[in-house]
């Protein structure tokens, strides 16, 4: 019941905070990118929220519970990703899509490689894989439900794929980022307290490797139960990179940067993602080798923590866990159906087809979008329900695959071009799609995502080379973006005294550009 | 923004011409070359300070900017404060590094003021005030007292230490911009003191 009660609670306290946001919508930007007005705190959380979904309750615990600590490659992975999109992507990508006028990451790329093709397939890419991944938490919340309250799956799915809907299409982007920072700290409060208490269970860390070890010795392996992955570093360097670097590639998580206040908040934002990380990243792993130990009959893998909360655990802490993997799954979630519903609308409604459409029309494209995912995601949860691991992985996999590389050649490559772009993409995709449905990997010993991304880059130098370079607009844009490179020396003679001059000459003269 | 000014005003004198900037950096770093350098007026209000004797007798009179002419007591310490980031500093400017400038009295900041080509120096545009003088008073009384708690002198007699009225005070820089490999960069160059800063725009 308690569980039930704070649920609900819970809820109501989300749909209040996105209803208040939303009414800040007042302009197309404010509606898409809340008018890039995010600060470095609710950047990083609304960064670190999206980013990990209903699949860090499920799909990574579930993991551990299946190969042991070789789940840590991915974890190690995922703890340096927020720190590593930030460093690499952060600063520049804010500039330049703000020179460019970008609204959505499709937009950006079409207006960085001066190309409508790169808007037709892009946003191909990304409504297909985000639906994918959007599919994934909506089973990941029907299961959570099913677990915690005793509904049966199909109840627990409609009650769950309802809730994320209702509240997605209540608000704009402004509304998303304030629930993901809300949620941002409930997960990791909820986390962090349930692996506190699982591991005072099985006497911290070292009974619980003891436990591990008494039941089978290869559970300690990093190379899985069985050793099943022995000495396959292309696997291990593909679970590391995946979410290391992955994050890059994901338009719902790169579209942070484009929102972000200035340039400069995303140094603070990465050292509050880090910390989150940190707290809230290798737990679920942990928590899914407590599993192994507390409840070694279990059925279905991915429900270990919810199982851990509901049996080992019950009462408030079950309950808190509870709202902490919907927080998860929610405001995954909500960016996902919010970004697929953006492109659908901006880059392909907008764009093809109606060039003058009111924000009203726009904005009920997009919710279409978001309802057809719903009945989609329902149907097939119900007739044939995948794993959220193999879903998550699949679609996060094919769409880093498919963007990283142009998304950082855009930046850091000012002769980067269109068929160099629309070669790795098209490539990217492709390669992580044929390697996961052949399966690929128990053959080449090479991770789907690291073989997507080799391809990837390769096929962005090979063509590179036959497209024209951008136009000299664009190749200034870009080394604008890319910031004032003080030349070499003189660093060590600046006058410190001199800075608040510089900074307010530094303001001086872009005004003057602007009214130039 | 409207902000009042003092109704005195004085000019910094420039005494960094163009090509004496020009070649320290050149000199200083082989390889960077000018491509074009512009003259700008940054504007401060410069605060006169009055001590109070160690001994715990009356305050000697206002020290810094300007007072010398009036009371005949050398010239110690004033408090400028930048009217754009609104930061506060202790300055050592005297008075023979300064003239008095412009229309008397001046119009309200921000004004489209350019102070005109001067001993072969070129006009060069001055800043737009962001910073009321009320702001300005309240930082520098704060900054006044910061520093007060550092000086044991003034710890004593911090009671006592006390802000005269502002005058407004136009510092020259130059705006260069300079040819480094790959790119262009800009750079802020004092040209009083020829100190520099890279403008990151």
């Amino acid at each position: 019941m308690i569980e039930k009660i704070v649920f609900i609670v819970y809820l109501a306290g989300m749909l209040f905070i996105g209803y208040y946001f939303s009414r800040r919508d007042e302009t197309l930007e404010d509606y898409l990118l809340g008018g890039r007005t995010i600060g470095p705190a609710v950047t990083a959380l609304t960064m670190q929220s999206t980013s990990m979904s209903g699949y860090m309750f499920m799909g990574g615990p579930a993991l551990t519970f299946k190969s042991g600590w070789f789940g840590f490659w991915y974890a190690t992975g995922d703890v340096g990703g927020g720190l590593v999109n930030l460093a690499i992507l952060g600063k520049r990508m804010r500039r330049l899509s703000q020179i460019l006028g970008a609204l959505t990451p499709i937009e950006y790329l079409e207006k960085r490689y001066e190309c409508k093709a790169i808007t037709i397939i892009g946003s191909l890419i990304s409504i297909v894989f985000l639906s994918c991944y959007v599919i994934g938490q909506f089973i990941a919340s029907g299961k959570t439900l099913e677990t915690l309250t005793g509904w049966p799956f199909a109840v627990s799915l409609l009650i769950g794929v309802g809730v994320i809907i209702g509240y997605t299409v209540s608000g704009g982007y402004l509304a998303v980022c304030w629930t993901d920072f809300f949620q941002g700290i409930i997960m990791v409060l909820g986390m962090f307290g349930i692996l506190i208490m699982g591991l005072s269970r099985v006497g911290g860390l070292t009974g619980l490797n003891n436990a591990l070890g008494k039941m089978d010795p290869t559970y300690l392996s990093l190379w899985g139960k069985g050793l099943e992955y022995n000495n396959q570093w292309g696997v291990a360097l593909g679970a590391l990179l995946i979410y290391a670097i992955g994050y890059m590639g994901l338009p719902h998580v790169v579209v942070r940067h484009m929102s972000m206040k200035s340039p400069k908040t995303a140094k603070v934002a990465a050292v509050y993602s880090t910390i989150w990380n940190i707290l809230f990243v290798y737990s679920p792993y942990v928590l899914g080798l407590i599993g192994i130990a507390l409840l070694p009959n279990l059925k279905d893998p991915e429900m270990v923590v919810p199982a851990l909360a509901h049996e080992v655990f019950p009462g408030i802490f079950s309950a808190l866990l509870l709202t902490a993997i919907m927080a998860a799954i929610m405001s995954t979630a909500d960016s996902l159906l919010m970004q697929a519903g953006s492109i659908l609308a901006r880059d392909v409604y907008q764009r093809f087809f109606r060039p003058n459409a009111s924000q009203k029309q726009m904005v009920f494209v997009s919710r279409l979008l978001v309802f057809a995912v719903g009945v989609f995601g329902i149907i097939l949860a119900v007739l044939q329900p995948p794993t959220v691991f193999g879903i998550v992985v699949f679609a996060f996999g094919t769409l880093g695959d498919s963007f990283i590389v142009p998304y950082i050649a855009a930046v850091y490559y000012e002769k980067a071009n269109k068929v160099g772009a629309l070669a790795a993409m098209i490539s990217g995709a492709i390669t992580n799609i044929i390697w996961t449905a052949g399966a690929l990997d128990r053959t080449t010993a090479i991770h789907p995502f690291l073989a997507g991304l080799i391809v990837s880059a390769v096929f962005f130098v090979i063509f590179n080379r036959f497209g024209r370079d951008p136009s000299q607009e664009i190749k200034d844009a870009v080394r604008r973006a890319m910031g004032v490179r003080i030349p070499k020396g003189v660093e060590s003679g600046i006058s410190a005294m001199m800075a608040p001059e510089a900074k307010a000459v530094a303001r001086f003269l872009r005004e003057e550009g602007v009214t130039a | 923004m409207e902000v009042s000014i003092p109704p005195k005003c004085f000019l910094l004198k420039p005494l960094i011409r163009e090509v004496d900037a020009t070649c320290s950096l050149e000199e200083r770093y082989p390889g960077v070359t000018q491509v074009s350098a512009r003259l700008i007026y940054y504007p401060y209000f410069g605060f006169p300070v009055a001590i109070g004797s160690p001994r715990g007798s009356r305050p000697s009179p206002l020290s810094g900017l300007f007072c010398s002419e009036d009371t005949g007591v050398p010239e110690r310490i004033s408090i400028i404060v930048d009217l754009l980031e609104g930061q506060a500093a202790v300055t050592d400017i005297t008075r023979e590094q300064l003239e008095a400038f412009g229309p008397d009295p001046l119009p309200h900041l921000p004004f489209a003021l350019t102070v005109p080509a001067r001993e072969g120096f070129p006009p060069g545009k001055v800043l737009d005030a962001r910073i009321t003088m009320d702001d300005a008073n309240k930082t520098a009384l704060t900054f006044l007292t910061f520093i007060a708690t550092k000086s044991r002198r003034l710890r004593r007699c911090a009671s006592e230490v006390t802000l005269g009225a502002p005058v407004l005070i136009l510092k020259p820089f130059w705006i260069m911009e300079i040819q480094s490999h790959p790119d262009n960069s800009k750079m802020l160059v004092d040209a009083v003191s020829g100190g520099y800063h890279p403008i990151l725009t």
